[in-house]
C-alpha cells in the first residue's frame, strides 16, 4: 500500500519511487523470520493490550493487578530480543481464530505483556493464549501471500526482514499491493514498529529472491547478534528493585510465588498497614523490614525469574530448532559494540535514504509514525552488532544497487542512518510530551551522535516540564477533593417533577441508594482476587433494575451512571478511597514505583474504577430498557461535551499570529477576540484536557455498550458473519459518528472529536466495524490522516497548529494499527476526493521544511491535550526505553488525567442554513456575525441564563402565591356549591380569573426584570471600550431573543394546569370533603406553626415533661404532690404560650391535660384545689391561644353574626362552624368533663371529693367555660352505666350541689330567662331520678 | 454532650434491665447511679431503651393481642388494672393500651382514643387508658409533643449555631420546597471543611446515638445524603455510643456543634 501511496501522492516528487524505493525490496518471508520480527518488542502500541480480555469478561481485576506488577518486573528482565523469540514461537501456531480479536480489543494485539504473562504463568497454556492471539495467523497469511515461500530466510536473517512492504515493481501491482496489505496486517498484529525494515531488504538466505531484485541488504549478522543477545539476556539474573509495601512478611515466608503475594487481599496495602500497626512495630522503619526480608524477597523474585527463564528457554529452543544457524550461534558470547562514525560507509547514500524515509514519515505514508520513531530509536540504540561475522566487503560489490542493498548490513551504517532520520524528524520528536522526550534524551547515543537533536530536545523538555509542573500542581489540588465523590443531587433534574408519579420517584430514590450501595461494596471488595462482581453483586444489580423497570427510572439511572462514571473514571483515586488521610503526592510516587509503567499504559482497557462500570453493564445485559437508556445517556453526554461551545477555547496559530491567545495557566475559558477576520481561518478549537479524557472514557463505554449485543467469544463462521453484515447494513447506526467527524472538520474541532472517536471505534465488535457505514467513516478518517501530515500548514489543512496535527496523526495512527480494525481499511483508494487534500510539495521542499527551525511557541493547552488524548504514548515510551534505564531506573511514565465536566450545551456553530426571514433579521444576523466570537458567546449565555432566571423569579414571586390563593378561593366556593357540575364550572371561572391575573403580572414583571438583568450582564461582561450603541444594540437583540424564549415558556406553562391537573377530580374531592383537611391544619405540623425561641429559659419540652410528671404523681403518688408544684406548672404555661408558637393541637393537648390534672387532683388530693389555683388555671384557659378549645365557638359566633361582612366571609364562617361541629370532640376540652369514666375513678371517694368536683363544675359554669345545658346533657349520659347504690347517691349529691348553686344565682340574677328555669327543672329531675334509683 | 464508652453504656443498660418498675420512675434512679453523665443523655438512653422494650414487646406479642385483651378483661377491676398488667409484662403502659384497644377498635379510632380516652365507650377501660397515659413517659400524646418540640428546638439550635458560625445553608424546608427526595437538616449552600474533610450537609439528632438507631439512621438517611451530596456531619445532641465512630465511613459524628474556628471556610480577600 505504501507503494501505492507514493504512486498516488508523490507524483510531483522527482520520481523517488523509481530510484530509491525500488532499491528496497521484500524478499524473505519465512514464517519464523517474520515471527522473529513480529515479536520485536520495540513496537509499542499494543504490547500491553492483552489483559483487557479478562477485563472484558469481567473477571479477575485484582489478579490482573498482581500480574501486571509482575509483568513490569519481568519486562525489565527480558529485553526486546527475548520477547521476540518468544513471540516467534507463538508465531508457529497457525490458529485460525482471527475473528476472536473482535471480541476483545486486546486480543490479537501485539502481545508483549501476554507473552510475559505466559512466561510468568506457566500454568496457563500457551496454546490457549495463542488461540486468541492473531499475530501468528496474520503472519501465516502474510507469508502465504508473500510469494508462497519462495524465499526461505532463516530466523537470523531477518533483522530487517519484516519488510513485506514491497516497492518492488517487478512483482507487479497486484502482488505488491497484496504484500503491503500483509505488511500492514502484520504491522498491526504484531508488535514490531520496525517500519524502516519495510524499506530495506535483508537476508543472505534470500539471495535467490534478492538476485531478482535490484538491491538487497543483508542483515544476517544483526539477526544473529540479536538472537545471541536474547540468549544472554535470558540467562542474566534479573535486576530487581526492592519494592516496598507490596511484599509482606507473609509473602516472603508462606508464598513462594511472588505474583500471588503481590496484591492479594491479605497483602494489599490496606491490610499490610493495619497488620503492622497491630503487631506494634512502629519503631521499625519500613526499610528495615525490607532489609531483613531481603533474602526472602529476592528468593521470591528469583524463583519467579527462574520459571520464566526456563519457559523462555523452551520456547527459544523450539523456535530455533529449524534454524540452520543455531549451531553456529550457540556458544558464542556477545559483546557490546561501540559505534564508530569512521566506520560508516557511503554516507551520501545513507543520507539520501534517510531523507526519503523522513519524507515518508512526514507525509503520513506510514500507518503510525510512532512505530517508525520507536523503531529508529531502538535502532540507534542497538548495542550489539548482528553483522559481526559477516564480511562487509564493498569492493566486491559490483553495482551500486548491490551496495545500496547491503548498506544497512553495516552496524555503523544502521546507526548513522537512524541518527540521520531522527535528525530530520527533529520537529516531530519535539511534539512528543516531556516525559517521552526525557526518555529519548536518556540515550547516550542521542547525546553523542546527534548532539544538535539532543540539545534541541533538551531545551524543549525544559519548557515542557515547566508547563507540566504548572499543570501537575493544579492536578494535585483537584485530586485532593476527589475522594468518595458522588453525583450531587441536582434539584432541577432529580426532583419529583421529573418523574411521572410519586411511585417512580420513590422507587428511584431507592434505586439511587442501591446503586451507591453496590458501588461502595465494589470499592471495598474489588481488590480481592477471589471476589467476583457478577457472583457477588450481579443479583443486586438486577434487583436494582427490576425494582421498578420504568423507562423514566432507567433514564434517570442511566444519567446517574454516566455522571458517576465521569466523576470516577479516573483510576487514581482508587487507592485514595481505600486509604484516607494519605499524602497524595507520596501516594502517587509510591504508585509509580509499584506499578510503572504498565498501569499507565493502555494495557487496561478498563482501568481502576472503570471496571466497576463495565461489570455493572455486563450484569445489566438482559435489561434492555437500561442499556438502551444508558446508550442514550452516554451519547448525549458525549455530544454535549463535543458540541459545547462554552467549553471550547480557541487557539490561533501560525504565521502572523502564532501566539496562544489564551493565557497559559488559565483553566477558565478565555475567549479569543478575533477582530481580524482573516485570522478566523487559522483558528481551531480545543477543550480542556480533562474534558478530552472524559470524552475518551465515555467514547470507550459507548463503544462497549453499542457492541455489547453483537460481540461474542469463540469461533467465528465467515458465512454467518457475512450474513450478519448484510442484514445489519440495512440499518444506520444509532450513533452517527460520521456526521460528527464531518462537522468537526468544518468547525475546526478535530482535536476535540478525534481522541474519543478512536476510542469508540476501537471498541466496536467484529461485525459492526465492517459495516458499510464504518467503511465510509474510515475513508474520511483516512483522508484526515493524509491531511494532517507534518508539512507546513496551508489554509486547507484541518489542523493549523503543528502540535494539533501531531495529536491527530498519532491518534489516528493508533487506531489504524489497532487489531480490531479490519486490515483492508488500509486502502489508498478510500481517500475521499471531495475533502480537500493538501498537495504534496516537492521532496526537496519537504526536507527543507523539516529542517527549518522549530517554532518554539508551544501551546500549553495543546501540551495537556497531548497527555490526555494520547495515553498510548506511555506504551510508546516503554517501547523505546533504553535497556539500561528499564532495569536500573524507575522512569516515571505517568500520563493519566482527571476529568471534570460541567457543560452547557450549545448549538453547533455550523449548519444554520435557514434563510433569514426578513431584512430586519438579516441585519441582526449580520450584526451578530460581525461581533467577535467572545461577544457572541456572551449573547448566547445571557439569553440562556437570563431567560431561565426570569422564569424562576416569576415562579417564586408570583406563581406560587397566586396558585395558593386560587386554590383556597375554590375551596371556599366548594362550601356553597354542593353539586359537581356547577362546582366545576365555578372552579374554571375562578381559575381563569387567577390565570388572567398571572398573565397581567407576567407582562408587568418579566419585561422589566429581563431588561434589568440583561443590562447588568452586559455591563459586567463587555469591556469599557465597547461602543455604547453597540452595547445597546446587543442588549436589545438579546432581550428580543429572550422574549421569544419567555413567550414560548409562557404559552406552554401558564395555563389552567398550574391550578389543577384534573378539575373534575379536584371538584369531586372538594365535594367529598377530602381536600378540606388542609384548611384545618390543626393536626399537622408545618413550619409556619412552630416557632420555638431557643433563648427562653423554659423550652416547650421541659414544660411537657413537667406536665407529664405531675400527671404521673397525681395519678400514682398524690402524697408527694405540693400545691407549689401545680402552681409552677400553671404559671409556666403562660411562658410557653407567650414565648413560643406551637402547632395548634399542642395547645389543645395542654389545655386538655391541665383539665385531666385537676380532675386527678379532685380524685386523689382535693385539698390541693384552691381558689387561687382555679383562678390561675382559668386565666391560662382563657389565654388567646387556648380559646379555640376552652371557650366554644358559639359565643364567638354570636358576636360575629353582627359583623356585616361580604359573601365570602360568611361562607367561610359557615364552613368553620361546620368543621367545629364535626371536630367538636377533638377541640372542645370540656366535652367530657362529666363522664362515667370519671365517676368510676371517684368511686369510693368521700363526699368532700364530690363537693370539690361540684364546686369546680360550678366555677366552670360561672366562668362560662361550660353551660348548664352541657351539665344537663353530660349528667344524663351518666345513667347509661349501672352504678352501685353509693355512687348513685354521690351522683345525686353532685347534681343537687350544682343545682342549688344555680338556683341561688338565678334568684339573685334578675336576668334569669325561661331557658334557665327549664334547665333547673331538668336538673332537679335528674337529681330526683338518682335518688329514686337509690331507693329502688 | 457526651461520648459514652461501651463499658459505661452496657452498665446503664444493665441497670435499666434490672430496674423493676415504671420507666417514668427510673430516671432518678439511673441518674443517681451515673452522676457524671448529663441528664439529657441518660433520659435519651432510657427513652431508647423504652423504645427497644416496646419493639421487643410488639415482636413477641403481635399475634397474641387477643390473648392479652382477654387477660385484661379478666383482670380489669379498677382503673389501674392495665397499668399493673403492663408492669407485669415489663412493657410501656401505652403500648399495652394500643394492643388491647386495637383488638376492639379500628386503628384510626384508637389513635383518636389515645388523644382523648373519653371517646372510649367503656368507662372502666377509658379510666384504665387514662391511667396508663398519665404514667408513661415512652408513649402518649404528651410524649409525642415532647419529641416534636425537642426535635424542633434542636434544629433551631443547629441553625442558630450554624448561622453564628457563618455557614450558608438551605434548611429542610427550602429543600422540601425544591422537592428534593432526601432532605438533611442543613444542606450547605457554600461548603466548608471540618478537620480537612469537606462538609456538604449537617444532620442533627436530638437523641442519643446508640448503635442500633445509628444503623437505622444510616440506612434511612445518612447514606442517602452521602450518595447525593457527599460527606457531612451528624450531630447527636445528647451524645452517642463510642462504637458508632468505628462503624461509619465518610461521616463526621459529633456530640456538639464545632467551634467556629474548627471550620475552614471559603474566604476571599
Amino acid at each position: 500500500m505504501n507503494e501505492i501511496f507514493i504512486k498516488n501522492n508523490t507524483s510531483t516528487c522527482n520520481t523517488p519511487h523509481k530510484i530509491q524505493l525500488n532499491t528496497i525490496t521484500t524478499t524473505d518471508a519465512d514464517k519464523s523470520s517474520v515471527g522473529d520480527f513480529d515479536g520485536r518488542s520495540s513496537s509499542f502500541q499494543r504490547q500491553h493490550a492483552n489483559f483487557p480480555q479478562e477485563n472484558r469478561s469481567g473477571k479477575s481485576t485484582k489478579r490482573q493487578i498482581s500480574r501486571e506488577l509482575f509483568v513490569n518486573q519481568d519486562k525489565s528482565d527480558c529485553d526486546n530480543n527475548q520477547n521476540r523469540v518468544v513471540a516467534n514461537s507463538s508465531s508457529n501456531n497457525n490458529n485460525e481464530s482471527r475473528g476472536q480479536r473482535a471480541t476483545s480489543r486486546g486480543v490479537g494485539g501485539k502481545s508483549q505483556s501476554r507473552r510475559l504473562f505466559n512466561e510468568s504463568f506457566p500454568e496457563i497454556d500457551n496454546p490457549s493464549f495463542q488461540s486468541t492471539s492473531t499475530p501468528n495467523n496474520m503472519l501465516t497469511r502474510m507469508n502465504k501471500s508473500m510469494g508462497e515461500g519462495e524465499e526461505t530466510a532463516t530466523p537470523n536473517s531477518s533483522f530487517f526482514s519484516r519488510n513485506s512492504l514491497s516497492f518492488d515493481q517487478s512483482r507487479g501491482g497486484n502482488s505488491s499491493r497484496k504484500s503491503f496489505e500483509n505488511h500492514s496486517m502484520s504491522r498491526r498484529n504484531t508488535s514490531s514498529p520496525l517500519c524502516l525494515a519495510d524499506f530495506i531488504n535483508t537476508s543472505n538466505a534470500s539471495s535467490k529472491g534478492g538476485s531478482r531484485k535490484k538491491n538487497n541488504i543483508s542483515s544476517d549478522k544483526l539477526q544473529q547478534q540479536q538472537q545471541q543477545q536474547s540468549k544472554v539476556n535470558d540467562m542474566a539474573k534479573p535486576k530487581k528493585r526492592v519494592m516496598p509495601i507490596t511484599v509482606s512478611r507473609k509473602a516472603s515466608t508462606e508464598t513462594p510465588n511472588f505474583i500471588s503475594s503481590s496484591f492479594q487481599s491479605e497483602n494489599n496495602l490496606l491490610h499490610i498497614t493495619t497488620l503492622e500497626a497491630d503487631e506494634s512495630m512502629p519503631a521499625m522503619p519500613e526499610r528495615e523490614i525490607l532489609r531483613e526480608q531481603r533474602d526472602a524477597i529476592s528468593k521470591d523474585f528469583h524463583n519467579e525469574a527462574q520459571t520464566s527463564v526456563r519457559n523462555l528457554h523452551a520456547l527459544i529452543k523450539e523456535n530455533l530448532a529449524a534454524s540452520p544457524l543455531q549451531a553456529s550461534q550457540s556458544g558464542k558470547t556477545v559483546t557490546a559494540v561501540e559505534y564508530d562514525e569512521k566506520k560508516v560507509d557511503r554516507r551520501d547514500m545513507l543520507m539520501i535514504m534517510a531523507k526519503i524515509y523522513s519524507f515518508i514519515i512526514d507525509m503520513n505514508y506510514v500507518p503510525n509514525i510512532l512505530s517508525e520513531i520507536s523503531y529508529l530509536v531502538n535502532l540507534l540504540n542497538s548495542e550489539y552488532n548482528p553483522y559481526e561475522h559477516q564480511s562487509q566487503n564493498y569492493t566486491q560489490m559490483k553495482t551500486s544497487n548491490d551496495i545500496a542493498s547491503n548498506l544497512l548490513k553495516n552496524y555503523h551504517n544502521c546507526i548513522f542512518f537512524a541518527s540521520c532520520v531522527l535528525n530530520h524528524q527533529k520537529q516531530t520528536l519535539g511534539m512528543l510530551d516531556c516525559t517521552t522526550i526525557r526518555v529519548i534524551c536518556v540515550y547516550e547515543r542521542i547525546q553523542t551522535i546527534t548532539p544538535v537533536l539532543h540539545e534541541h530536545l533538551r531545551k524543549l523538555m525544559q519548557v515542557k516540564m515547566q508547563m507540566d509542573s504548572l499543570m501537575s500542581s493544579h492536578r494535585a489540588r483537584s485530586d485532593a477533593n476527589d475522594i468518595n465523590k458522588v453525583v450531587f443531587y441536582q434539584q432541577e433534574t432529580d426532583n419529583r417533577d421529573n418523574f411521572p408519579s410519586d411511585r417512580e420517584f420513590m422507587a428511584f430514590k431507592k434505586q439511587r441508594d442501591l446503586f451507591y450501595a453496590i458501588l461502595r461494596s465494589w470499592e471495598l471488595k474489588h481488590l480481592d482476587p477471589l471476589w467476583d462482581f457478577r457472583a457477588n453483586l450481579g443479583m443486586k444489580v438486577r434487583g436494582l433494575l427490576t425494582l421498578l423497570e420504568h423507562p423514566i427510572n432507567m433514564a434517570h439511572l442511566a444519567k446517574l451512571f454516566t455522571s458517576q462514571l465521569i466523576i470516577s473514571c479516573n483510576f487514581d483515586n482508587e487507592l485514595q478511597m481505600a486509604l484516607p488521610n494519605i499524602d497524595l503526592s507520596k501516594l502517587s510516587k509510591l504508585r509509580q514505583r509499584l506499578v510503572a509503567p504498565s498501569l499507565f499504559g493502555t494495557q487496561y482497557l478498563f482501568p481502576g474504577n472503570q471496571a466497576f462500570f463495565r461489570d455493572f453493564i455486563i450484569c445489566s445485559d438482559f435489561h434492555m430498557m437500561f442499556t438502551e437508556q444508558l446508550k442514550i445517556a452516554l451519547i448525549s453526554e458525549l455530544l454535549q461535551m463535543n458540541d459545547s461551545s462554552m467549553e471550547t477555547l480557541s487557539i490561533v496559530a501560525w504565521g502572523n499570529c502564532n501566539k496562544d491567545t489564551t493565557t497559559a495557566a488559565a483553566s477558565t475559558n478565555v475567549v479569543v477576540d478575533d477582530d481580524d477576520k482573516e485570522k478566523s481561518f487559522r483558528q481551531e478549537f480545543i477543550v480542556r484536557a480533562e474534558t478530552i479524557s472524559t470524552m475518551r472514557v465515555i467514547g470507550k463505554f459507548i463503544g462497549f455498550v453499542v457492541s455489547r449485543s453483537y460481540s461474542y467469544d469463540g469461533y467465528r463462521n465467515s458465512l454467518v458473519d457475512q450474513k450478519q453484515m448484510n442484514i445489519r447494513n440495512f440499518i444506520h447506526p444509532d450513533f452517527d459518528v460520521k456526521s460528527i467527524v464531518l462537522r468537526a472538520i468544518g468547525d475546526r474541532k478535530l482535536l476535540v472529536t478525534i481522541p474519543w472517536l478512536v476510542e469508540y471505534l476501537s471498541m466496536l465488535d467484529f461485525i459492526t466495524i465492517r459495516l458499510n457505514y464504518y467503511r465510509e467513516l474510515f475513508q474520511i478518517l483516512y483522508t484526515i490522516y493524509m491531511n494532517v501530515n507534518a508539512l507546513p500548514s496551508d489554509e486547507n489543512k484541518f489542523c493549523v497548529m503543528p502540535q494539533s496535527n501531531f495529536i491527530v496523526r498519532t491518534c489516528l495512527g493508533w487506531l489504524f494499527e489497532h487489531p480490531n480494525i479490519p486490515e483492508d481499511y488500509y486502502n489508498p483508494g478510500m481517500m475521499l476526493s471531495n475533502i480537500h487534500i493538501a498537495s504534496s510539495p516537492p521532496l526537496a521542499d519537504c526536507i527543507k521544511v523539516s529542517n527549518a527551525s522549530m517554532n518554539n511557541e508551544l501551546n500549553p493547552h495543546l501540551e495537556n491535550i497531548l497527555h490526555a488524548a494520547c495515553p498510548f504514548l506511555a506504551d510508546f515510551r516503554v517501547s523505546m526505553m533504553p535497556q539500561r534505564t528499564r532495569t536500573e531506573k524507575a522512569v516515571s511514565r505517568t500520563g493519566r488525567y482527571r476529568h471534570i465536566t460541567t457543560k452547557i450545551q450549545d448549538k453547533p456553530a455550523t449548519g444554520g442554513n435557514n434563510l433569514p426571514q426578513s431584512n430586519r433579521e438579516k441585519l441582526i444576523e449580520a450584526f451578530l456575525a460581525s461581533q467577535s466570537l467572545s461577544v457572541r458567546k456572551i449573547v448566547d449565555i445571557t439569553i440562556d441564563r437570563v431567560s431561565s432566571a426570569v422564569i424562576k423569579d416569576f415562579q417564586v414571586q408570583h406563581m406560587l402565591s397566586v396558585r395558593k390563593e386560587a386554590r383556597s378561593a375554590v375551596e371556599i366556593e366548594a362550601l356553597t356549591i354542593k353539586s359537581l357540575e356547577p362546582l366545576q364550572k365555578r372552579m374554571r371561572q375562578v381559575y381563569n380569573q387567577y390565570l388572567d391575573r398571572l398573565h397581567e403580572l407576567w407582562t408587568e414583571d418579566t419585561t422589566a426584570n429581563c431588561r434589568k438583568r440583561v443590562e447588568a450582564a452586559f455591563d459586567a461582561l463587555l469591556p469599557v471600550e465597547t461602543l455604547n450603541d453597540v452595547k445597546k444594540t446587543l442588549i436589545n437583540i438579546t432581550i428580543e431573543k429572550i422574549n421569544e424564549k419567555l413567550q414560548q415558556w409562557r404559552v406552554t406553562n401558564i395555563s389552567m394546569e398550574i391550578f389543577s391537573n384534573d378539575i373534575i377530580a379536584d371538584a369531586t374531592k372538594l365535594i367529598e370533603g377530602i381536600g378540606t383537611q388542609e384548611l384545618i391544619g390543626s393536626s399537622r405540623i408545618t413550619p409556619q406553626n412552630v416557632i420555638i425561641d431557643i433563648s427562653v429559659d423554659l423550652q416547650p419540652y421541659e414544660y411537657f415533661e413537667m406536665l407529664q410528671k405531675n400527671l404521673h404523681l397525681a395519678s400514682l403518688h398524690p402524697e408527694t404532690l405540693t400545691i407549689e408544684n401545680i402552681l409552677t406548672l400553671i404559671e409556666k404555661s403562660e411562658i410557653v404560650f407567650n414565648k413560643h408558637i406551637l402547632p395548634s393541637n399542642f395547645y389543645r393537648n395542654i389545655a386538655f391535660n391541665l383539665l385531666q390534672l385537676i380532675l386527678l387532683l379532685i380524685v386523689n388530693c382535693p385539698e390541693l384545689i384552691t381558689k387561687d389555683l382555679l383562678t390561675k388555671l382559668f386565666n391560662v384557659w382563657r389565654h388567646e391561644k387556648l380559646l379555640d378549645f376552652t371557650i366554644p365557638d358559639r359565643t364567638k359566633c354570636n358576636n360575629d353574626e353582627d359583623a356585616n361582612d361580604n359573601e365570602n366571609e360568611k361562607n367561610h364562617r359557615r364552613y368553620r362552624q361546620q368543621l367545629n361541629k364535626r371536630f367538636k370532640y377533638k377541640t372542645f376540652i370540656f366535652s367530657n368533663v362529666i363522664s362515667s369514666r370519671f365517676m368510676l375513678m371517684m368511686t369510693g371517694k368521700d363526699r368532700k371529693n364530690f363537693e370539690v368536683y361540684g364546686n369546680f363544675l360550678i366555677e366552670l359554669i360561672k366562668e362560662k367555660f361550660i353551660t348548664v345545658e352541657d351539665v344537663n346533657e353530660l349528667s344524663v349520659g351518666l345513667y347509661k352505666y349501672e352504678w352501685s347504690k353509693s355512687t348513685l347517691d354521690d351522683i345525686a349529691f353532685l347534681v343537687h350541689h350544682v343545682k342549688s348553686f344555680l338556683s341561688s344565682t338565678s334568684t339573685s340574677s334578675t336576668a334569669a330567662t325561661d331557658e334557665n328555669a327549664e334547665s333547673h327543672l331538668f336538673m332537679e329531675l335528674v337529681a330526683d331520678l338518682a335518688r329514686e334509683m337509690e331507693n329502688f | 454532650m457526651a461520648i459514652v464508652s461501651e463499658i459505661v453504656y452496657d452498665k446503664i443498660i444493665e441497670s435499666l434491665n434490672n430496674f423493676n418498675g415504671l420507666a417514668i420512675e427510673c430516671e432518678s434512679y439511673i441518674s443517681e447511679k451515673f452522676p457524671n453523665l448529663p441528664k439529657l443523655t441518660l433520659r435519651s438512653i432510657i427513652s431508647k431503651h423504652g423504645q427497644n422494650l416496646t419493639k421487643l414487646f410488639y415482636s413477641k406479642n403481635h399475634n397474641k393481642a387477643a390473648q392479652l385483651a382477654q387477660e385484661f378483661q379478666n383482670r380489669m377491676k379498677n382503673e389501674r388494672s392495665m397499668l399493673h398488667m403492663a408492669m407485669d409484662y415489663n412493657c410501656p403502659p401505652v403500648t399495652l393500651c394500643r394492643i388491647i384497644l386495637n383488638e376492639k377498635f379500628s386503628k384510626a379510632d384508637v389513635k383518636e382514643m389515645l388523644k382523648d380516652p373519653d371517646l372510649i365507650p367503656d368507662p372502666l377501660l377509658s379510666a384504665n387508658v387514662y391511667t396508663c397515659l398519665f404514667n408513661d413517659n415512652q408513649d402518649g400524646i404528651i410524649i409525642d409533643m415532647i419529641r416534636v418540640s425537642i426535635g424542633e428546638e434542636y434544629e433551631l439550635r443547629l441553625k442558630k449555631l450554624a448561622r453564628d458560625a457563618g455557614l450558608i445553608f438551605y434548611d429542610e424546608q427550602d429543600l422540601r420546597r425544591a422537592r428534593f427526595d432526601k432532605t438533611p437538616d442543613l444542606l450547605l449552600a457554600v461548603q466548608c471543611m471540618y478537620k480537612n474533610t469537606l462538609i456538604n450537609w449537617i444532620e442533627s439528632k436530638a437523641s442519643f446515638g446508640d448503635i442500633e438507631s445509628h444503623k437505622k439512621y444510616l440506612n434511612d438517611q445518612l447514606i442517602s445524603y452521602t450518595n447525593r451530596f457527599g460527606p457531612g456531619i451528624v450531630l447527636y445532641w445528647f451524645g452517642f455510643h463510642e462504637e458508632i465512630l468505628n462503624k461509619t465511613k465518610n461521616l463526621i459524628i459529633l456530640d456538639s456543634f464545632p467551634a467556629n474556628e474548627e471550620f475552614q471556610k471559603l474566604t476571599f480577600q
